[in-house]
């Protein structure tokens, strides 16, 4: 043995074989592993090298997962049915329908992988589009702030055990004989409203109370006086060529608004040929949507508005022959309107329409005398088919009290909410803690369920199958397009099984009743199956349902002296909707919290309007300066023994000695993004004749001296001194129009026509080669109503900033209405207003794309002016060069995962839907981070979607295919976009209209956005 | 020691300064008393030798609690974004760009003494001429700092210069004046610093030589370049500076007009103009003087120089002030002509606007301070007193801060569509940036100050023979 070598142990040294084969082995100790998992067959084999090296690989790097990396929290969403056409990348619609018993819209829902991500309209159902509340929709069913489950006196509990509790709960009421009440929003649904019966039918002291919140209920019980029937009318603007309205908001907040724009705007078209249009005369106090949108507008105060219907009816009654009514003082508007009202409704006999937004029965019985006179029945308006507002002021009011008389054992509360909106909340929420068995439908924790003892929320309509059948003879599906995302169920189920009914599935049940009661009445298809698919592909179906003639028949005379007269002296106040907040169910969306308003361009809050001679004369505020300032003035106002302090807004064109307040703020219940903002104005609600009037009267007010900063989106709104002058909004008379149809436009055409109007640089060749986009807005069809810019929000994930940011001019709305007034700020009768939509120009000669140092915003070949964002630094040059002012930055990080929540007011971090809210964006769009601009892309997602789909195909595109989500959700069709190199599309047509004109098109910027100037219908040349 | 500082650092006995051969009687002598080569070295070394005085400590005291005060504003602004500014979607420039146009002002003084003065011959440049150009630089360098915070993502500003890169190669857009201003500014930077530089080469060899210990006198042969005061070093030095002064002439010329491009190339009424070139360089060597008198006469006072910095010199800046003054004021005039006599409505609008609308007092204060006041100095009473001119230094440097204020902020705020006008008022953030720019600005002038030879001790030299009281003895009795 070589004396030199070293041995480790004694067997070495003596050569033990044992010894050397463990030489040869890498280690030499038994590792230490699980015999099953490394060792060979015959037990004596160890792991190799390569196995230990794949266990430790895998241990490790499984370790480090598990232990260091975040894994992100899948939150998969399944199909309720998988649709085997699925694709990653590809959006899916579906088709559903939106009732939420204040608005009805037949829609199409686009999917993306499984979520929801937009609403669009549903062509087949015939409308153009849809409102702001619902393409705000899709935002509810993300709201991280719904319940999420069953909850009994507030704390979490399945939904077998509430059943449980119920049914034992349920069975001792029937068994004592005391009433049991639904009170329910207003349902269009006929399957709802048969399990609403047959639960009557089972349990014969079953009441349904039907409660809107802005009710309705003069309307219906005046029909019900005229007609028998307690329904509202359905009005046909298209056949009006004279519209009188008083205190109606029939374009804006009415149910079927976005209807009654489309029909509206068929009559406000002219043509150069035809250059005839509707004649619109409002009478109103505040500045409402439709009546900024009227030809002649003059202020009314509410307390006048049946004076004013009596003294229209008497001055047709004149006219007609008939006996007028007695003793009523004659009252008389600015210009004569009241006048020229009755002279124009006469002219137009069966062709007008006489409109009032009153929720007084007498009142609405006078109006209906008018019509009847005017003989608008059967021909533009169709008598009580409608099924929209069914509650009644009357049921409420008598449901409390028989709660308070002991008589009610179970109360229902399903989608309402009258802990918050009842004017006498007080006295409800009093009652409801008498009643033994109390139970909410609602999707939150809001007002009213905060009262009751079990919580059993209902589905989003996202997520449920429903129907809806708004006027006769139409029906619509609504089905479900994402799988629960709480653990809620449909309300509609919840009654089946509480009731022990056979069915308990509601998607059977609504089948079973389509099957008995609407398949019957159609003959097209024989088998139901297909009839059903086809209902639920359609989303929405006609039938022959039987229409009844119904005579009208009431003692206008006898019943006209019951209207309360009033000589409007005092200050007065109105109460009324937005367009975004509608009744304040949907407080919670930040889209619609953020969503300015159309008239007062103010966001996340109401205020009191007043008119600007009030402002100045008695409240002391400096009008010409206000404008600038977002600090404003906070009064105290007091009427009806309640009493809240709001600020100051100064609204032209209100009526003197009024104060308008918006319904819907004010909200405690509401989540983390309707809490708190604003005051509850549903107190001031005055009872008249047993319904609630939108309207107080013995108003007091104290200036309070404290200043409340207004999230304005715009603040200045008077075209005055030069402005007019400047070519930003065109307008004219019909008259002019008549004489010159290119009046508005000709003097800044002879301009930028003319040989003095010199470029330096050649005029740029997007046109003529390839696509141009370009888009046409007619001015004349806009009113307003900013469905647009929700759509826009939902479509290109455009960032909510919250109330502050507002405040600080940081909102981030691509597209923005801008509202602008002409006439004399002191005299709010001569007001006058006009909306203008305002997006990216896409400037062919864009002063944006010259100044950017980096090359960050360009033209693309189709002219769009297109924006690479992770190529911008954030100079915000472009955003000063823009004469539009349409580029927006984004000054803090408003969509990053990790602040997100904190502009949305979603739920907070530490929650596990801290995400949800970002479920809506629109897997198409970038999100934009902090330090980029942004702005209006011409959607050109969609234009690429159109283009490829039309290469798919292997055809041309054609004009139309493409759809900007602005465009495709416009009811009044006010938007037109296309390709301007194609001398047939729509855009090409209206380019080349009379009244088309770019806005500062003497900048030389070659806007790709054409205004058609806005005409109204005026008698003078103006 | 003082003989060997002389022969290394005073200028060769050549005829190259032969138009200060004679100085007219009539003139103000360029330095007053007694003095030698020696006690002008004395005069300007000892700052940088002597331990601080306590006016000193407190002054960087202040500075640079200024500066690390002002620099929580420069991190929140980093750390959440430009929305902690006041800027908004009408008005996306403010104080940043108030600031920064109001600092590269300032720093056109320095060129124009240095450069200018230098090629027509003006013998009292050399008294302020170094300290002006520190100032330029350390003004650049503040300026400097707002284009950087005032971008969305600083961290991508390298995309605004054109090199090669991975992305396409994807270039700059020549287009942009944003684009211009940064060759602008990085030139002028440039030029400004290497003129600088060189001029303090053969002030750092005097340091160098009289220095005690070997630290102080290894750093100062490095910052010298190891200059020895040879034929040929003196040579090359008076090539290169003359040199650097034409390169930098232009610059004076250049890089306000090119800043004033921003303004001028938009469609913004009010920023669409085309006196802007002329106006704004005016402009700036208006406020870049009035930087300059308001450091001078404190440092002057501070440091013992009031021989070195005459009344002669301030009263020869208050009259480049009172003539670009006069020049400005004349353009605000014009403008308001322009915009009447246009018939361009969005154009009158802009004016009426700025002089009535609800940023008038912006307007009135600009007018006051840079139109009115500075009328003053037609006395020359006045222009010799130096409490007066310290005061109207300052309300220049308020007027022509106002004056940027006023073309961006009343430019944009009403601008062509009147939905989007809107107001604007600053953050304590915006606040905060200008005060760390302020802090920046003096901790680096102070420590200029003691560090660097205030005065060009050479150059000084140069006009020694025809100013000092001595020489002009000597030449008498010859």
């Amino acid at each position: 043995m070589n004396q030199d070598k070293h041995w480790q142990s004694v067997g070495e040294a003596a050569g033990d074989p044992a010894v050397e084969q463990l030489k040869k082995n890498e280690f030499q100790e038994k590792l230490p592993f699980d015999a099953g998992v490394l060792t060979e067959e015959g037990g004596n084999v160890n792991a190799s090298r390569r196995d230990f090296l794949k266990m430790f690989g895998f241990s490790v790097s499984a370790a480090t997962l598990a232990a260091s990396c975040e894994i992100p929290v899948r939150k998969a969403i399944p199909y309720v049915i998988k649709p085997e056409e699925v694709t990653p990348g590809k959006a899916l619609h579906y088709a559903s329908t939106f009732s939420d018993g204040s608005d009805y819209c037949s829609v199409l829902v686009k999917t993306r992988e499984g979520r929801p991500i937009k609403i669009e309209v549903n062509d087949k159902s015939g409308a153009n589009g849809t409102n702001a509340r619902v393409q705000a929709s899709v935002l509810n069913l993300y709201d991280a702030e719904r319940l999420r489950g069953a909850k009994a006196m507030g704390e979490d509990i399945s939904w077998e055990e509430v059943d449980k509790k119920i049914g034992a709960d349920f069975k001792a009421v029937v068994e004592s004989g005391q009433e049991i009440v639904i009170l329910t929003a207003t349902i269009l649904s006929p399957s709802t409203r048969n399990i609403f019966a047959d639960f009557q039918a089972k349990y014969p002291t079953v009441k349904v109370v039907t409660y809107d919140a802005v009710s309705y209920s003069g309307m219906l019980e005046a029909n019900e006086a005229c007609f028998g029937v307690r329904n509202l009318s359905q009005y046909d603007f298209s056949k009006a060529k004279t519209i009188v309205g008083f205190a109606a908001d029939f374009l804006g907040t009415w149910p079927t608004g976005e209807e009654n724009t489309q029909a509206y705007m068929t009559m406000r078209r002219p043509t150069a040929k035809n250059p005839k249009m509707s004649r619109h005369i409002h009478f109103e106090a505040g500045m409402s949507l439709t009546g900024s949108n009227a030809d002649l507008r003059a202020t009314m105060k509410p307390s006048q508005e049946g004076m004013a219907i009596m003294n229209l009816y008497n001055n047709l009654a004149v006219l007609a022959g008939v006996e007028q009514i007695p003793n009523v003082p004659k009252i008389e508007f600015a210009g004569n309107s009241l006048g020229v009202a009755s002279k124009e409704l006469w002219e137009n006999k069966g062709e007008s329409l006489v409109l009032s937004g009153s929720n007084d029965t007498n009142i609405q019985i006078v109006v209906n005398g008018i019509n009847n006179l005017l003989g608008n029945y059967g021909n533009s308006i169709m008598v009580a088919e409608s099924a929209h507002r069914q509650g009644s002021d009357k049921a409420v009011n008598e449901l409390i009290d028989s709660i308070n008389s002991g008589n009610v054992g179970a109360l229902f509360i399903n989608n309402v909410n009258p802990s918050y909106s009842l004017p006498n909340a007080d006295k409800f929420n009093e009652a409801v803690k008498k009643v033994g068995l109390t139970v909410s439908f609602n999707e939150r924790m809001d007002e009213t369920t905060s009262m009751v003892k079990y919580a059993c929320p209902d589905h989003n309509y996202l997520e449920a199958w429903n129907d809806a059948s708004p006027v006769k003879g139409q029906y619509s599906i609504t089905q479900p397009t994402i799988q629960p995302i709480f653990k809620t169920r449909p309300m509609q189920e919840s009654l089946l099984k509480w009731s022990d009914a056979e069915v308990t599935n509601y998607y059977e049940y609504i089948q079973n009743y389509w099957q008995a009661n609407v398949f019957t009445k159609q003959s097209a298809e024989s088998n139901f199956q297909n009839f059903w698919d086809k209902a639920v592909h359609d989303g929405v179906m006609r039938v022959e349902d039987e229409i009844e003639s119904r005579e009208f028949s009431a003692n206008i005379v006898e019943i006209a002296s019951n209207v309360k007269l009033s000589n409007g002296d005092g200050l007065e106040l109105l109460l009324y909707e937005k367009m975004g907040m509608g009744d304040g169910r949907y407080s919670n969306n930040p889209f619609l919290q953020e969503l300015p308003d159309p008239i007062t361009r103010a966001t996340w809050d109401n205020y009191a309007c007043v008119s600007p001679k009030y402002a100045s004369e008695v409240l002391g505020i400096n009008i010409k300066t206000e404008a600038d300032i977002r600090e404003k003035d906070v009064i105290k106002i007091s009427a009806n023994g309640y009493s809240i302090e709001l600020p100051v807004l100064i609204q032209p064109g209100q009526a003197n000695n009024t104060i308008a307040i918006a319904l819907g703020y004010g909200r405690t219940h509401a989540g983390r993004a309707g809490n708190g903002v604003g005051q509850n104005a549903y107190p001031f609600l005055s009872m008249i004749n047993g319904t609630w009037q939108r309207y107080a009267t013995g108003v007091k007010v104290e200036k309070t001296g404290k200043k409340y900063k207004l999230a304005l989106i715009q603040t200045q709104y008077m075209l005055d001194g030069d402005l007019p002058d400047r070519t930003v909004l065109k307008d004219m008379s019909l008259a002019a129009y008549k004489k010159n149809p290119s009046g508005a436009v000709e003097k800044i055409k002879k301009y930028t026509e003319s040989d003095h109007f010199v470029a330096i640089y050649d005029k740029p060749d997007y046109r003529g080669n390839g696509h141009h986009w370009a888009m046409a807005v007619d001015l004349n069809a806009c009113t307003g109503c900013s469905a647009c810019v929700v759509a826009c929000n939902v479509e290109n994930n455009v960032p909510v900033v919250g109330k502050e940011e507002v405040a600080r001019a940081h909102e981030m709305h691509w597209i923005r209405i801008d509202r602008y007034y002409k006439g004399d700020v002191m005299d709010s009768d001569s007001i006058e207003s006009a909306y203008q939509p305002m997006m990216c120009q896409h400037c062919d000669n864009a002063p944006c794309e010259n100044v950017c140092p980096v090359a960050a915003t360009n033209h693309s070949s189709e002219g769009l002016n297109q924006m690479a964002y992770n190529r911008c630094i954030g100079t915000r040059y472009c955003a000063n060069n823009c004469p539009y002012k349409v580029r927006r930055f984004n000054w803090f990080d408003y969509m990053g995962a990790d602040s997100f929540y904190i502009y949305n007011n979603d739920t907070d971090k530490t929650d596990t839907y801290t995400e949800l809210g970002r479920m809506v964006l629109n897997p198409d769009v970038t999100v934009r981070s902090r330090g980029v601009i942004e702005k209006c892309s011409f959607c050109v997602q969609r234009i690429q979607e159109g283009k490829l789909n039309a290469k798919k195909e292997n055809r041309k595109l054609a004009d139309g295919d493409i759809k900007t989500a602005c465009m495709q959700v416009c009811s009044a069709n006010a938007i037109v976009f296309g390709d301007l190199n194609d001398p047939k599309s729509e855009v090409s047509k209206l380019y080349k209209n009379e009244r088309t004109y770019n806005v500062l098109e003497e900048m030389h910027t070659l806007p790709s956005v054409g205004y058609m100037a806005k005409v109204r219908n005026k008698k003078e040349n103006a | 020691m003082s003989s060997e500082a002389a022969s290394v650092t005073a200028p060769p006995k050549g005829e190259y300064h032969a138009h200060h051969a004679v100085e007219s009687p009539l003139r103000e002598p360029l330095i007053r008393g007694d003095k030698d080569y020696h006690q002008i070295t004395e005069d300007i070394c000892s700052p940088t030798e002597n331990k601080p005085g306590l006016l000193w400590f407190i002054a960087i005291g202040i500075s640079t609690t200024v500066l690390g005060v002002g620099s929580f504003a420069v991190l929140a602004t980093l750390f959440e974004g430009i929305g902690m500014w006041g800027v908004n979607k009408s008005i996306d420039w403010g104080w940043g760009i108030t600031n920064f146009v109001w600092w590269v002002g300032i720093g056109h003084a320095g060129t124009l003494i240095s450069a200018v003065l230098l090629l027509f011959r003006q013998g009292w440049r050399t008294g302020v001429n170094r300290a002006a150009e520190a100032m330029t630089i350390f003004a650049v360098l503040c300026a400097a700092q707002f284009p950087l915070l005032h971008a969305g993502r600083p961290w991508t500003i390298f995309f605004v210069f054109p090199y090669p890169n991975t992305r396409g190669p994807l270039w700059v857009n020549f287009n942009s004046p944003l684009l211009w201003d940064v060759f602008a500014i990085t030139t002028y930077l440039l030029v400004s610093l290497l003129f600088w530089y060189s001029g303090l080469l053969p002030d750092f060899a005097s340091i160098r030589d009289r220095a005690k210990s070997k630290l102080r006198k290894g750093i100062y042969n490095t910052l010298s370049f190891g200059w020895i005061g040879s034929a040929r070093h003196w040579h090359r030095f008076e090539i290169l500076s003359l040199i650097l002064a034409g390169l930098a002439t232009p610059l004076v010329l250049s890089v306000h007009t090119i800043v004033s491009f921003d303004f001028a190339t938009s469609v913004i009424p009010g920023w669409h103009t085309t006196i802007f070139p002329p106006y704004f360089v005016a402009g700036a060597i208006f406020s870049g003087f009035a930087m300059v008198q308001t450091l001078m006469i404190i440092t002057r006072k501070v440091l013992k120089l009031e021989d070195y910095i005459t009344l002669g010199h301030i009263d020869a800046m208050n009259r480049v002030i009172l003539l670009t003054g006069s020049i400005v004021g004349v353009a605000y005039i014009t403008e308001l002509f322009v915009a009447w006599y246009s018939g361009n409505i969005y154009e009158q609008y802009a004016f009426r606007n700025r002089a009535l609308g609800p940023y008038y007092w912006a307007y009135w204060t600009m007018m006051s301070c840079n139109v009115i006041s500075p009328q003053i100095f037609w006395f020359r009473g006045m222009r010799r007193n130096l409490y007066v001119t310290f005061i109207m230094s300052i309300f220049i440097n308020i007027g022509m801060w106002f004056e940027r204020f006023v073309i961006i902020v009343t430019s944009l705020h009403r601008d062509l569509l009147p939905s989007s006008w809107n107001m604007y008022s600053p953050t304590i953030s915006e606040l905060g940036i200008y005060m760390f720019t302020f802090g920046l600005f003096f901790t680096l002038f102070l420590l200029f100050a003691r560090a660097f030879p205030v005065i060009a001790i050479a150059e000084v030299k140069t006009v020694l023979k025809l100013s000092g009281e001595n020489f002009k003895r000597k030449k008498a009795t010859h």
